[in-house]
């Protein structure tokens, strides 16, 4: 009993929890790297259990980038990241600094109605009608323009530009700073690690998209990565697909499973490429601006 | 110095709409906002109250069809198909609040806890990578893992003998929605805690060891209260969104085969909207969904502002 109250055993125990839980969340994403390096030969011969491949290759890799649609909908991906998180920052930057002043005659009703939008939803097909009626079906628009305020972004940087000591504010006006200035010179350059954490998160949310997609993009040429990803998880004939039937040596080909695990790590990479940056900016505050996103 | 500006502006402003014109510039920045919300927002919030209760023609639009008064309810509500739906939604809400709610306050703890600096960095680096995955990559990597020639299949066929169909039977679907759901925000969800937990006084901690309380006595006494209204917060939050059982992921996980134990509303509204084109149907679905899900986050921020002295707003 002794033993079971004491420090010791305590950190021993919560230790070995904690690691258990860190090796559950990294090794499925080893097992499918794994799987996205092993040729149809060592797939068949293993049955599909794989620890690690004996001789990694990067067919799977080459053969979906040779395909046409791969290339174009990892090209939509990164345009809709850019232009969906250049787009919103804009948009939500301007709107969150006019209703941050006080002074503003209408301040109050215009945040009400913003937080109206959070908290009644327009429904998927009003919607849908909408974005249709204004022409933007299977177009990048019907994946930037729906988004291109986020009201909860709004409010946090409100927030952040509250929290800006109107010290500063008021001895630029005195100098005889106009709106303009005080907004360029004082209050932007303030916030920047607001706008670093919020474009980062807005951009992940841009790229990780494929529900919208699914809705207003038809046309299969334009589709994102996302989407692209899905499908090939639907598709049933995927091998075939993607090996060329001139080609009969196993170890040439590649097994379907390679395949959808190799769309899912490039799917991924973008995502591990910004995540040292991301962590930066864990805080509370994005944390329950996240919640709803 | 504060009060000499104030004075000074009050002064230069005459009446309100003096104050409206001095403001021109701040109602330029708000004109984009103003056109997206009315535009993409509000209209097709008034359109959903509208289509509602009409019975919606493809040939004759928005505007011509005929009203039907609640005849779209009826028609919703009078099937046995829908009752399964709203069911399924509340079961599978209060399934990921069962379930998911305790691991990452548990985790939380353990990792405040940690005396070893090091290995909390590390293992917090690791458990928020999920998150930040999307559910198409999340279904990716359960298919990897439990489909028929999936890691843990396999395992469980060498081990056991038995092979287990997880992807196509209803009987897995939610314990692999839930558990993916899990395994994704796990990590993350800890950070809201974590925050929470920096604000106990670290003297108590020390008051309690010299008073001879061990690790699980200072974590009833000291760490869960001090969690306490975080708690009752997320609780209330994930109540309110009750309605909202998570249907993207949905949408990706269940098959006709398992729409029996996975159909929500999200996915009941995609399906007849969407694929059937049953507009009137769908959005009648969703403006029960819109309606019923408001009056429970007011009523959840209520509760939560009135026990846990926080609320959304």
């Amino acid at each position: 009993m002794a033993l079971f109250r004491g420090e010791r055993f305590y950190q021993l125990l919560i230790s070995t929890v904690v690691i258990l839980l860190s090796v559950m969340s990294l090794y499925p994403l080893l097992y499918v790297i794994a799987v996205s390096l092993v040729n149809e030969q060592e797939w068949t011969a293993s049955g599909g259990f794989i620890l690690w491949p004996k001789e990694p290759t990067l067919q799977a890799y080459r053969k979906i980038f040779e395909g046409p649609a791969f290339v174009t909908a990892f090209g939509i991906s990164v345009l809709r990241t850019f232009l969906g998180t250049a787009l919103t920052l804009a948009a939500t930057t301007i709107t969150a600094y006019a209703v941050s002043r006080r002074s503003l005659p209408g301040r109050s009703f215009l945040l009400f109605m913003i937080v109206a939008t959070i908290l009644f939803n327009s429904g998927l097909i009003p919607s849908y009608l909408v974005v249709k009626d204004l022409g933007m079906l299977d177009t990048i628009w019907s994946l930037v323009i729906p988004g291109a305020v986020d009201s909860w972004s709004v409010l946090v940087l409100k927030q952040f530009f509250d929290n800006i000591p109107k010290e500063l504010e008021e001895s630029a006006r005195i100098d005889g700073a106009g709106e303009f200035k005080v907004m360029t010179r004082i209050m932007l350059p303030m916030s920047v690690p607001a706008f670093a954490a919020i474009g980062l998160f807005m951009a992940v949310a841009h790229w990780n998209s494929w529900f919208d997609a699914m809705i207003y993009i038809t046309d299969a040429t334009r589709q994102p990565l996302q989407l692209l990803i899905r499908n090939l998880f639907v598709s049933v004939d995927l091998g075939a697909q993607f090996n060329s039937s001139m080609v009969t040596n196993p170890s040439a080909r590649v097994a379907a499973e390679s395949l959808k695990m190799a769309v899912v790590v490039i799917g991924i990479i973008p995502i591990l490429c910004i995540y040292p940056f991301l962590q930066k900016h864990f805080t509370k505050g994005m944390y329950v601006g996240a919640v709803k996103g | 110095m504060a009060k000499e500006v104030k004075r000074l502006n009050e002064a230069e402003s005459g009446g309100r709409w003096d104050g409206v014109k001095r403001h021109w510039f701040l109602y330029l920045m708000l004109l984009p906002a103003v056109v997206y919300f009315i535009v993409l927002r509000f209209y097709p919030m008034f359109l959903q109250m509208v289509l509602a209760f009409k019975d919606y023609q493809l040939m004759r639009g928005v505007w011509d069809s005929p009203w039907v008064g609640l005849d779209n309810f009826r028609h919703i509500f009078g099937q046995a198909d829908f009752g399964r739906v709203l069911r399924n939604t509340v079961e599978i809400s209060l399934l990921r609040l069962g379930f998911g709610f305790l691991p990452p306050l548990l985790l939380a703890i353990f990792l405040y806890d940690l005396s070893k600096g090091w290995l909390r960095k590390v293992s917090q680096t690791i458990l928020y990578i999920p998150h930040f995955f999307s559910w198409v990559v999340i279904y990716g990597i359960v298919f990897a893992l439990f489909s028929n020639s999936g890691f843990v299949s396999l395992l469980i066929e060498k081990i056991f003998g038995s092979d287990i169909d997880f992807l196509m039977g209803s009987e897995w679907f939610r314990p692999l929605l839930i558990g993916s759901g899990i395994w994704k925000e796990i990590g993350w969800s800890t950070i809201i805690y974590l925050a929470a937990l920096t604000a106990i006084d670290q003297t108590l901690y020390e008051a309690a060891k010299i008073d001879g309380a061990g690790p699980w006595k200072r974590t009833w006494h000291i760490t869960l209260p001090g969690m306490r209204s975080i708690v009752i917060f997320l609780l209330t939050l994930s109540l309110g969104n009750i309605l909202y059982a998570g249907g993207e992921q949905i949408l990706l996980f269940y098959s006709p085969a398992t729409y029996e134990v996975g159909d929500v509303i999200d996915t009941w509204i995609y399906r007849q909207g969407i694929s059937q084109l049953q507009y009137s149907l769908a959005t009648a679905a969703s403006l029960f969904q819109s309606l019923f899900g408001f009056l429970l986050v007011i009523g959840a921020n209520y509760v939560s502002k009135r026990y846990a002295q926080t609320g959304i707003w």
